[in-house]
């Protein structure tokens, strides 16, 4: 272990817990300044590993997840209202940034070591695409889950359930994207764009999850409903197999 | 007659399809996990799978899986063929609208990117593991040969705690360990290249990659040859279907009195 390293990533998960608590407990003025401390820390911490190891801080999970909160957490200040409610989608969107800290404590909080092909473009599109894209599913994941919520409260929640299409939309541009540049690399590295084992099975798994959830009929509540649920699991089936690709 | 078209590009069938898919595909996983099939998914990756599917060594349970697979990926194709087919023809008698005929238009280049996907698994050849000494040369089709003119490996003595053991191509300086390989048609040479990790050779539809080196004290070179005729089809195509997706996003981001929480048109 790494100890500035680690030491870092035990301060951000107090303050992103911090966080959390904060939005339970109502005040959101602490609420308000803790999470752009801890999000500057967490920029820093990203930064540092970048300058001290050389390549992109998206090379193991422990990296990369510290990227999916930097992209979760700066994503749910812009694109989240401040909610004077207990429970709102900040408040799913902060569960999941301890969530992903949590998973961490199980692998070592190291950077990756360099190596010889980590600068090459598609190899860094590759990694970045997927922090990127589970960033912003967790993020369609958070509108979703409030959508749930307060499915019943009042009709205006449409809006929630728009954003969590709009975001979802969004993390499977990304994971798209990732996808191709996947390919490109299998390709130049391995001759061909498909290899049949976990990984590319997996991720094939990811995109027919993601058919599913767009092609689900009707136009009822109930069809309203299965879509913010297969919608809102999204992102922990992507989480799943990200973590049992990167067994610790 | 009409209701079996309507059936066949119905959304139901779509849902069905796809979890039918996603389980045929964790099944895949599950096997692929095994000791027992994982030897038969790595001789899927060494050859192409018209050649793999007649060959006698592989278990014919692989194979069941492999076609099955097939045959829900042809039931989807059919459902999409229907389905667009009827959007279409809506688009134009009545609901006309960019972000519906972008939609549509995606779809289509999904289908096309899956079919470039499978041909890439059925035409063309490709030899995997083949192992040459400078100077040797490898036929892959009648006419033409692929030559290695150099064999450059200045970090093989950097593994001395793995004698005997091939030295990873992840963890050699592509700058300093490297091949020179020649592509020739009827004897002549038409393109020559150093290849590295990362750095193939292409010519058309061929592509001749550097897979590593052997073990010992004169290494060879380990190559990958692969020819794949709809590769540069996939290559352009998946990329538009990401961009139509992008650009779809964008037009439908702000909720109006259209129904937008399907990407479907």
């Amino acid at each position: 272990m790494s100890e500035p390293v680690a030491i870092g990533y035990f301060l951000l998960f107090l303050c992103f817990g911090l966080v959390l608590c904060f939005r339970l407990l109502g005040w959101t003025r602490l609420e308000w300044i803790f999470a752009r401390v801890a999000l500057v820390a967490n920029g820093l911490l990203l930064s540092s590993i970048w300058f001290s190891s050389g390549h992109l801080p998206v090379f193991n999970l422990f990296e990369s997840f510290l990227l999916t909160v930097f992209i979760l957490g700066m994503s749910a200040l812009i694109f989240t209202d401040v909610s004077p409610e207990r429970s709102c989608t900040r408040t799913w969107i902060w569960a999941e940034v301890v969530v992903l800290f949590g998973i961490l404590l199980f692998y070592p909080k190291t950077q990756a070591p360099e190596r010889f092909y980590d600068k090459d473009l598609y190899v860094v599109l590759f990694h970045v695409g997927r922090a990127g894209a589970l960033a912003v599913m967790l993020l369609a994941s958070g509108f979703y889950a409030e959508f749930l919520r307060t499915f019943r409260q009042s009709s205006s929640q449409d809006d929630l359930l728009h954003m969590g299409r709009n975001f979802l939309v969004l993390g499977t541009i990304l994971f798209l994207i990732s996808e191709y540049a996947g390919i490109v690399w299998c390709l130049n590295g391995w001759g061909d764009f498909w290899r049949w084992n976990y990984g590319f099975l997996s991720s094939t798994f990811i995109m027919l999850y993601l058919m599913l959830v767009f092609h689900l009929p009707g136009r009822g509540l109930v069809s309203q409903r299965m879509h913010s649920i297969t919608g809102a699991m999204n992102s922990l089936v992507f989480l799943g197999i990200t973590v049992s690709r990167s067994a610790p | 007659m009409k209701a079996m078209g309507e059936k066949l590009g119905s959304l139901s069938l779509t849902t069905t399809t796809l979890i039918l898919l996603l389980l045929w595909l964790s099944g895949g996983i599950l096997l692929n996990a095994t000791p027992t099939f994982f030897a038969g998914f790595e001789s899927m990756n060494r050859t192409l799978l018209s050649e793999w599917l007649c060959s006698p060594q592989e278990r014919f349970f692989l194979k069941a899986w492999f076609i099955g697979l097939c045959l829900c990926m042809v039931l989807l194709g059919v459902n999409l063929i229907f389905c667009s087919w009827r959007r279409f023809f809506n688009l134009l008698r009545k609901n006309f609208g960019a972000a519906r005929a972008l939609m549509l238009l995606v779809h289509f280049l999904f289908g096309f990117v899956a079919l470039g996907h499978f041909s890439g698994f059925m035409f063309g050849y490709r030899y995997e593991d083949i192992r040459l000494a400078q100077g040797q040369v490898f036929q892959p089709a009648p006419g033409q040969s692929i030559k290695v003119e150099k064999n450059q490996l200045a970090d093989a003595t950097r593994n001395p705690g793995r004698p005997g053991r091939s030295p990873g191509i992840f963890d050699l300086n592509p700058r300093q360990n490297f091949a020179e390989v020649s592509i020739s048609e009827g004897g002549k040479e038409v393109r020559r290249q150093e290849l590295s990790f990362l750095t193939p050779l292409r010519s058309g539809a061929r592509q001749v990659t550097l897979r590593g080196f052997t073990a010992g004290s004169d290494p060879d070179v380990v190559l990958a040859i692969s020819s794949n005729p709809a590769l540069q089809f996939f290559l352009i195509l998946y990329p538009l279907m990401i961009a139509g997706m992008s650009i779809h996003l964008a037009f439908t981001w702000k909720k109006n009195s259209q129904r937008t929480n399907s990407p479907t048109p």
